[in-house]
C-alpha cells in the first residue's frame, strides 16, 4: 500500500479544551419514537426522515412520530440500516437478515432464492444494481426483488459495504477492508488493505472517488482505489482519534466530517476551519454511544443514540460557555472582552480571565489582591484591560503584567458607577451615573461632562464613539446626545415619554442604533429614528443590548430570547427556547470578537454566535398532504377520491417538513373549485371545508419556512363529489326523451281514453237512447192510453157540460169562453133553465187536468143534484143555499167533514175543493141573485163596470170556515152585463212585462167590449186572452161567462 | 421458620448476585480461558468459553456486559512462562446466537460463533484487576429464545495467542461504570471453565436444569485432577456420585433422573480433597441430556437450589 497524500489537518489543541457546550433537541419514546436504541437515519424524498430502531421504523416530519413495524408489514422489528436508492425507494435492513422495501405504499419483504441469515450492514448502489451486506453472509445483490447471494471470500463479520461501480466494491469488515471486482459474474477479491482492523464504516466523499474508513481503536483513514489496488492514507490527526471506536462516518454539505463513536459522542471535523468540535455528554449531548449521524436536507445533524433515542444538533451557531464559570457560584456574566485569545468576563463578584490553552482560569477578586466589585464594563486598548465596576470606579489592567491600577479623579460616589468604558487612542470615556468623564490615557488629565454641559441627565447608561469620533451618549431621557468636536448636539428619539438607552452601536453603514429598555430599538437614518419593537418583529420590546454582526445584521438581546434585525429593516429573525437560548442577556453584555463571533453576557455565562456559518436557511419545506378526513372518515392519498354526490365536511392535514424551526413554518392553500385565491399564511396544519358540494377539486398547498423560501410547487390532490342525476347532461336528455315519450303517452292515452270515453258514451247514449226510445214509446203508449182515458174523459166531461145554447137560447148575447189547460178541465160552468129562473154557475176547482176534472165531475153532479133534489121536494133555494149545500155535500163526499184522530190520516185527507160563483136570474124580472165562494165576478150596469166581491170561503177543501155565503141581488135590463170567470182568466201570465192580467186588465177587456158589437164579445174575450199570453204557457183552466142582456 | 429463612436467605443471595459470572451462590472464583497455545492439562479443553445472558423481554434499557480482568496479566491470571496471551471477548446477539446447535455444543471442534457480532475486543496484557465495559447493547439485538427466557446475548472468550491462563468473570449491568444487575436478567452456560478454590473447604456448585424430557443426564469433567468429590444433589437425592477425571483427561458417566427430579435444578458439587488439595485447580464440566444435548447451567438456579427431603428431625435441647 502506498501512502499518496496526506491531508493537512490540524487539530487546535485549544479545542479539546474548551468546555462550551451546544444545545440539541432530544426525541425519546415519551415523544413517539419506536425505541430509543437508533441504529439508522435517512430521509426521504418527501423530506420525512426514517428512523430505524430495535423495535421499527419510526417516521418523522418534524413534529410527529409514526411507526412501523412488522404488523405493518416490516420483515423484521429491528432496523440495523438503511438505504435509498435512485428510484427514491427506501431499504431496510434487518437484524437477522431480512430486508424490506418500501416503495411510497407500502412494505415488501424481498426473499430469496438466496437467504441471508445474518445482519444486514449495508446497502450501495450503482447504477442499477444493489449490493447489500451480511454481517456473516457477505455479499447479496437484490435481482428483481429476489435476494441473490453473491459470495462471503472467505471472510466474515462483513461491517459495510460502498460500489465503486458497476464492477468494484469495496466492503469493510472485522479484520479489514477488501476491495472486489466482478469478473464475468465472479466476484473476487482483488486487493485489501488494514488488516485486522475493525472496519466499521465506509463512506464516499463528496465530488470524490475517496472514501472514508471508520474504524475500531485505529484512527480515520481515506482510501481510493488506483490500478486495481487499495491506496490509503491516514487522516493526520492527533493520536485521539485512534482511540476512538467510531460506529459511523460521513461529510456533510458544508464537507465537515462527522465520526459517531461508541463511548466518546459524535465528533466534527471542520475541514474549512480546521477545528474539531466533540459533541458528548460533557458538551451536552445525552449520550456517548452514537450509532449512526445523518445531515438532512437543510444541513441539521441528527444523531442516533443508542439507548437515548434520537437527537438534532440545533445548528451550532450558538456555543455555550456557561461551564467556563463553573467555579463561581453566580455565572452572570455583565461583559466580557478577548485578549490574545483569552476570555475575559466581568462577573459579580470580579473579573475572571480563561486562558484555553493553558486549560487555566484566573479570578480577580479582593482574594486575590483586588476587589470583590461588580464588573460592569470592559475593553481593551493600548496593552490595558479597562474595566469598570458597578460602584467602585474605573480600573485599568496590564494585561502582561496582570497588575491593576485605579483611575482617580476628585468625584462624587456617582462618578465611580461605571455604567460603560470605551477607549480610542487617545482617551478613555466613561460613562457613570454622575455623568461621562474623559480620561487623557497619555497623562491621566480627565473632564467631567455632565448636565451643566447640556445633558439632560447625569446618568450615562449608554456610551458609543463612533467612526468619524464622535460621542454618543444615552441617558434616562428621551434625547440621545452625539459630543462631536466641542458641541453637544441632541436627538429626540421620540417625542413623548422618555426612554432608558442601555446600548448604543453602529452598523457597518454608519447608522447609530440605540436599544432601550422598555421601547424596542431606534435607528438613527439621516434626521429620523426609525423604530423597531414587537409590531415590527422584534421578540420584545424590552432590550439589554444591541450590537451588529459581519453578516449585516444587528442583534438585540432580551431576557431569554434574541434578535437579529436586518440592516435594511426588512426582516427580523427571532432566536429563542427554540434555538435553545433560554439565558437572560445582561445590560449592553455583548461583544463582538475578532473572528466576527458576537458574544452575549448572560445570567448563565456568555453564549457565543458563530456568524460566519449562519446563512438563511434557502432550502424550502417539503410539503406533504398526510391525510384527508371526510365526514370524520380517514380516505387514502394513493389515488383520487370520487364521492358520490352529498355534502361533505372535508379536512385536509398536510405537513411542509422543514425541521429546522418547524413551528415557524407557514402554510397558504387553496381549495380550486371553492376557494378564489390562496389562504393567508398560517401556521395551521389542516384546512377545514365545511360543505362541499357537487364538483371537482384540487386541494394545493404550499409551505415556506422561516426564511420565506416556499415550495416551488403545491402539492396537489384531486376530489370529486359527483353531480347528482339531475345535474347531468344525460339526466337531461332522459328527462327531455321521458318528458316528450311522456307526453306524447299521455296524449296517446288521453285520445285513446276519449275514444274509449266516447265510445262507451256512445254506447251508453245508444244504450240509453234505445232505453228513452223504449220508454218514450213505453210512455207514448201510457200517454196515448192516458190521453186516449183522458180524452175519452173529456167526452165524459163534455157531455156532462149543459148546452151553452141554453144560456144563448134565453139571453143571446151571452157567451162562454172555456178552455181547458189540458185535455179535461177542473174549471166547468153550470147551465140550467127551471121554470123562469136561469141558472149559471162559474166554477173553478180546485186543480186542473184530471184531477180537476174528477172535482168538476163531482162539482157539477153534486150541484145537479142538488138542484134536482130541491125540485123533487120542490123546493126553490137562492144561490147561498145552494152554495151551502154543495159545500156541505163535497165535504161529505171527499170526507172532508170527518175529524180525524190520527194526525197522518187527518194530513192526507182530500183538500180539494172550488171556487164558484152561482147565479139565479129571474127571467121576467131580470133579478139577479148572485153568491160566490171565493170568485169575484164584474157587473157592468148603467155603463159602470163594478166588482162583485165572492164571500171568502171556498167550496169543500175541509176548511172551517163557517161565514154564511153572501146573496148579493141586483136587477138588471138590457144593455146590462154580468161576467163570470176562473182565476185561469186573470191570474194568466203575459202581456209585455210577462205580468199578471189580474182583474183590472179584465176589466179594461169588458170596458172595451161595449164598443163593439155583441157577437164579437166571445172572439174578443178568447183573442184578449191569447194575445195577453203569447208565448206563455196556459198556466191554469180558463172559464169565461158573460151574461149580457 | 427455619427452612423458609434458610429459603429466603437463598433467594435473596441468589438475586444480590444473579448477574454476577460466576454468581457468588457458586462459589467459583473465576471463569478461565487458556491461550490457544496452552495445554489442554491445565484444565481448559477448548481454549475458549461461551456464556449466555438473557434479558428478559420486557427489559427495555441498554444493558452493558462487563469484563473484570480482561486482559492477560497482573496477580489473577495464571502465568506459564511470561505473559504473552491475548484473550478475544466477543458479544454475539441475533439470531442463531443461543438457538443455533453450534452454540451450544461442548466440544472443542466447531465454530460458536454463530449469530451476529455485535462487539469485540481482544486484550493482551492489560486492564489487570479492572472491569471493561462491552455496550450498551440494545436488548432486542439479543436473538428472542422464550425457551431460555429472554433475549440471550452470547459472550465467547478465546484464548487467541499464548499459553496462560486468563481469569476474569462477568456481569450483566445496566450500568457502563458499575455493577447494576438487570431486573430478571440471568445467565448459564453449557461448559463451564472455571477455576478451583484452593481452599479445599470451598465447595463450588454449579446448577444445570433438567428440563422434562431429560431422561438421564450424561456429566463429563475434565481435568479434575482427582482433587475431591463430585456429586449431584437433587431435590430428591442427597448425592449423586460422579466420575472423576485425572490429570488432563475427561471422566463422563451416565445417571438416571428421576420423575421428580424433572423440570428442576441439580445442584452439581465440587468438593476437594480436604487433605493435598491441588492448588490452581481448573476444570471444565458439561452436562447433557440422553439425546447428548447439552444443558444449560444457570447462574440462578431455576426453582431455587434442590434440596432433598431430609430424614433429620431436630429435636430442640431440654435441660
Amino acid at each position: 500500500m502506498r501512502l499518496i497524500y496526506i491531508l493537512g489537518f490540524l487539530l487546535v489543541t485549544s479545542s479539546w479544551l474548551f468546555s462550551q457546550t451546544y444545545r440539541f433537541n432530544e426525541y425519546s419514546t415519551a415523544d413517539g419514537i419506536a425505541q430509543n436504541f437508533i441504529y439508522s437515519i435517512n430521509q426521504d424524498k418527501n423530506g420525512f426522515l426514517w428512523i430505524g430502531t430495535g423495535e421499527g421504523i419510526s417516521r418523522f416530519d418534524g413534529k410527529e412520530f409514526t411507526t412501523f413495524t412488522t404488523s405493518d408489514g416490516l420483515a423484521e422489528d429491528i432496523v440495523t440500516t438503511s438505504y435509498i436508492d435512485s428510484g427514491g425507494n427506501i431499504w431496510f435492513g434487518h437484524n437477522e437478515g431480512s430486508i424490506t422495501l418500501f416503495n411510497g405504499s407500502g412494505f415488501q419483504e424481498i426473499e430469496g432464492p438466496d437467504t441471508a441469515f445474518s445482519t444486514i450492514k449495508g446497502f450501495s448502489q450503482f447504477n442499477n444494481n444493489l449490493y447489500i451486506a451480511a454481517q456473516n453472509d457477505g455479499l447479496f445483490t437484490v435481482s428483481n426483488k429476489k435476494l441473490e447471494h453473491i459470495g462471503d471470500f472467505d471472510r466474515g463479520n462483513f461491517t459495510s459495504i460502498q460500489t465503486l461501480s458497476e464492477n468494484e466494491i469495496l466492503m469493510g469488515t472485522a479484520e479489514g477492508l477488501i476491495y472486489l471486482t466482478n469478473n464475468s459474474g465472479n466476484w473476487q477479491i482483488q486487493d485489501e488493505a488494514l488488516s485486522d482492523v475493525w472496519i466499521s464504516d465506509l463512506s464516499r466523499l463528496k465530488d470524490s472517488s475517496n472514501f472514508l474508513v471508520g474504524t475500531q481503536s485505529a484512527g480515520l483513514y481515506q482510501v481510493r482505489v488506483r490500478n486495481g489496488l487499495i491506496e490509503k492514507s491516514k487522516w493526520d490527526s492527533n493520536n485521539k482519534l485512534d482511540e476512538l471506536m467510531v460506529t459511523d462516518v460521513f461529510q456533510d454539505k458544508n464537507e465537515n466530517i462527522w465520526l459517531s463513536t461508541q463511548g466518546q459522542g459524535i465528533i466534527k471535523l471542520s475541514v474549512t476551519e480546521s477545528e474539531v468540535s466533540f459533541y458528548s455528554t460533557s458538551t451536552g449531548l445525552n449520550s456517548n454511544f452514537i450509532q449512526t449521524a445523518f445531515d438532512d436536507r437543510e444541513g441539521n445533524i441528527w444523531i442516533g443514540t443508542f439507548g437515548n433515542g434520537l437527537v438534532s444538533l440545533i445548528d451550532d451557531l450558538f456555543t455555550f460557555y456557561s461551564s467556563d464559570l463553573e467555579m463561581l457560584e453566580n455565572k452572570s456574566v455583565y461583559c466580557m472582552t478577548i485578549t490574545n485569545g483569552h476570555r475575559w468576563y466581568g462577573t459579580e463578584h470580579g473579573l475572571l480571565k480563561i486562558e484555553d490553552k493553558k486549560n487555566a482560569s484566573t479570578f480577580f477578586t479582593d482574594t486575590t489582591s483586588w476587589i470583590d466589585a461588580k464588573v460592569s464594563s470592559l475593553t481593551e486598548s493600548g496593552g490595558y484591560l479597562w474595566i469598570g465596576t458597578e460602584n467602585q470606579g474605573a480600573y485599568k489592567l496590564n494585561i502582561e503584567t496582570n497588575e491593576i491600577e485605579k483611575l482617580l479623579w476628585p468625584y462624587g460616589s456617582l462618578q465611580e458607577q461605571i455604567n460603560e468604558i470605551v477607549c480610542n487612542d487617545l482617551n478613555a470615556y466613561i460613562a457613570t451615573n454622575g455623568g461621562l468623564i474623559i480620561y487623557e490615557i497619555e497623562t491621566g488629565e480627565h473632564t467631567l461632562f455632565d448636565t451643566e454641559a447640556g445633558l439632560a441627565h447625569n446618568a450615562i447608561q449608554a456610551l458609543y464613539v463612533d467612526d468619524d469620533g464622535a460621542i454618543w451618549l444615552g441617558t434616562f431621557s428621551r434625547y440621545l446626545y452625539a459630543i462631536t468636536g466641542s458641541s453637544l448636539e441632541e436627538y429626540e428619539v421620540t417625542t413623548f415619554g422618555e426612554l432608558e438607552v442601555v446600548s448604543i452601536d453602529q452598523d457597518e453603514l454608519g447608522s447609530i442604533w440605540i436599544a432601550t429598555g422598555e421601547s424596542g430599538v431606534y435607528k438613527l437614518q439621516g434626521d429620523q429614528f426609525i423604530h423597531f419593537g414587537e409590531k415590527e418583529g422584534l421578540k420584545t420590546n424590552y432590550c439589554y443590548a444591541i450590537h451588529h454582526d459581519s453578516q449585516g445584521n444587528m442583534w438585540v438581546g432580551h431576557r431569554g430570547s434574541l434578535s437579529k434585525i436586518s440592516l435594511n429593516g426588512e426582516k427580523i429573525t427571532v432566536f429563542d427556547s427554540d434555538d435553545g437560548i433560554k439565558e437572560k442577556v445582561n445590560r449592553n453584555a455583548i461583544f463582538l470578537d475578532d473572528q466576527e463571533h458576537i458574544w452575549f453576557g448572560t445570567d448563565n455565562g456568555p453564549i457565543r454566535y458563530n456568524s460566519s456559518i449562519n446563512k438563511v436557511n434557502d432550502v424550502a419545506p417539503v410539503i406533504n398532504i398526510t391525510s384527508i378526513l371526510i365526514n370524520g372518515e380517514s380516505h387514502s392519498l394513493r389515488e383520487e377520491i370520487e364521492l358520490p354526490y352529498g355534502n361533505y365536511r372535508v379536512l385536509f392535514s398536510y405537513v411542509g417538513i422543514a425541521f429546522k424551526n418547524a413551528d415557524k413554518v407557514s402554510y397558504q392553500y387553496k381549495l380550486n373549485g371553492y376557494d378564489e385565491v390562496f389562504s393567508d399564511p398560517t401556521t395551521e396544519q389542516t384546512a377545514t371545508y365545511g360543505r362541499l358540494s357537487d364538483g371537482t377539486y384540487t386541494f394545493e398547498v404550499i409551505a415556506c419556512n422561516e426564511d420565506g423560501y416556499c415550495s416551488e410547487e403545491p402539492v396537489k390532490f384531486d376530489l370529486t363529489i359527483k353531480a347528482p342525476i339531475w345535474k347531468k347532461a344525460w339526466f337531461y336528455i332522459l328527462i327531455f326523451l321521458a318528458l316528450t315519450f311522456g307526453i306524447y303517452f299521455f296524449v296517446q292515452s288521453r285520445i285513446k281514453r276519449i275514444n274509449a270515453n266516447r265510445k262507451y258514451l256512445k254506447e251508453q247514449l245508444d244504450l240509453k237512447t234505445r232505453e228513452v226510445v223504449e220508454k218514450a214509446n213505453q210512455i207514448e203508449e201510457i200517454n196515448e192510453d192516458l190521453t186516449s182515458s183522458i180524452s175519452y174523459a173529456k167526452r165524459i166531461q163534455t157531455s156532462i157540460l149543459p148546452n151553452i145554447s141554453d144560456l144563448t137560447n134565453l139571453l143571446p148575447k151571452s157567451f162562454v169562453y172555456y178552455k181547458p189547460r189540458d185535455i179535461v178541465s177542473g174549471d166547468f160552468y153550470y147551465i140550467d133553465v127551471c121554470g123562469d129562473k136561469l141558472i149559471i154557475g162559474c166554477v173553478d176547482c180546485t186543480g186542473h187536468g184530471v184531477p180537476g176534472g174528477f172535482m168538476s165531475m163531482i162539482g157539477s153532479v153534486t150541484l145537479r143534484n142538488i138542484y134536482m133534489a130541491n125540485h123533487a121536494r120542490n123546493i126553490w133555494e137562492t144561490p147561498e143555499k145552494i152554495l151551502e149545500k154543495l159545500d156541505q155535500e163535497i165535504e161529505h163526499i171527499l170526507k172532508q167533514n170527518i175529524k180525524h184522530t190520527n194526525e197522518e190520516m187527518d194530513f192526507y185527507k182530500s183538500r180539494e175543493g172550488m171556487d164558484m160563483t152561482l147565479v139565479e136570474i129571474d127571467l121576467n124580472t131580470k133579478e139577479v141573485l148572485l153568491s160566490s165562494a171565493m170568485r169575484t165576478s164584474l157587473i157592468l150596469k148603467d155603463g159602470v163596470l163594478e166588482n162583485i166581491a165572492g164571500t171568502k170561503r171556498p167550496i169543500g177543501g175541509g176548511d172551517t170556515l163557517t161565514m154564511p155565503f153572501e146573496l148579493k141581488n141586483f136587477n138588471l135590463k138590457k144593455g146590462d152585463g154580468l161576467y163570470l170567470f176562473t182565476d185561469g182568466y186573470s191570474d194568466q201570465f203575459g202581456g209585455p212585462k210577462g205580468r199578471k192580467l189580474k182583474l183590472a186588465g179584465v176589466k179594461n177587456i169588458i170596458n172595451a167590449l161595449s164598443a163593439m158589437p155583441h157577437s164579437e164579445h166571445e172572439n174578443f174575450i178568447k183573442n184578449e186572452f191569447e194575445n195577453w199570453m203569447d208565448d206563455y204557457p196556459q198556466i191554469d183552466d180558463v172559464l169565461f161567462i158573460g151574461i149580457e142582456f | 421458620m427455619r427452612p423458609l429463612i434458610l429459603f429466603l436467605a437463598l433467594f435473596l443471595s441468589a438475586l444480590c448476585f444473579s448477574q454476577a459470572v460466576p454468581a457468588k451462590i457458586e462459589n467459583i472464583p473465576y471463569l478461565v480461558t487458556f491461550g490457544k497455545e496452552g495445554s489442554v492439562t491445565w484444565g481448559d479443553d477448548d481454549f475458549s468459553q461461551s456464556f449466555f445472558f438473557v434479558i428478559p423481554k420486557t427489559y427495555k434499557n441498554p444493558i452493558y456486559i462487563r469484563v473484570f480482568d480482561p486482559g492477560v496479566g497482573g496477580e489473577i491470571d495464571e502465568r506459564k512462562g511470561s505473559f504473552n496471551s491475548k484473550t478475544k471477548f466477543s458479544i454475539y446477539g441475533g439470531k442463531g446466537a443461543v438457538t443455533n446447535k453450534l452454540a451450544r455444543s461442548t466440544k472443542p471442534e466447531g465454530s460458536k460463533k454463530t449469530g451476529s457480532l455485535l462487539a469485540t475486543k481482544t486484550f493482551g496484557n492489560e486492564l489487570d484487576g479492572q472491569w471493561y465495559t462491552f455496550g450498551p447493547f440494545n436488548p432486542t439485538s439479543g436473538e428472542l429464545a422464550p425457551k431460555y427466557g429472554g433475549n440471550v446475548f452470547k459472550v465467547i472468550a478465546d484464548g487467541i495467542s499464548g499459553d496462560d491462563g486468563n481469569l476474569y468473570k462477568y456481569f450483566l449491568s445496566t450500568s457502563p461504570t458499575s455493577n447494576v444487575e438487570v431486573e430478571g436478567g440471568n445467565a448459564f452456560t453449557f461448559e463451564y471453565t472455571f477455576r478451583m478454590n484452593d481452599d479445599p473447604k470451598e465447595v463450588s456448585h454449579v446448577y444445570p436444569y433438567i428440563d422434562d424430557r431429560v431422561i438421564s443426564v450424561k456429566q463429563g469433567n475434565f481435568d479434575w485432577d482427582n482433587d475431591g468429590d463430585l456429586k449431584i444433589v437433587t431435590n430428591s437425592r442427597l448425592a449423586i456420585h460422579l466420575k472423576k477425571s485425572g490429570e488432563g483427561t475427561w471422566m463422563r458417566s451416565e445417571h438416571n433422573v428421576l420423575d421428580k427430579e424433572k423440570e428442576s435444578t441439580f445442584d452439581v458439587q465440587f468438593h476437594k480433597n480436604k487433605s493435598n488439595p491441588s492448588k490452581n485447580n481448573n476444570i471444565t464440566f458439561y452436562i447433557t441430556n440422553q439425546y447428548d444435548e447439552s444443558l444449560p447451567f444457570y447462574t440462578i438456579p431455576i426453582g431455587g437450589v434442590p434440596k432433598p427431603k431430609s430424614n433429620i428431625i431436630l429435636t430442640p435441647k431440654t435441660k
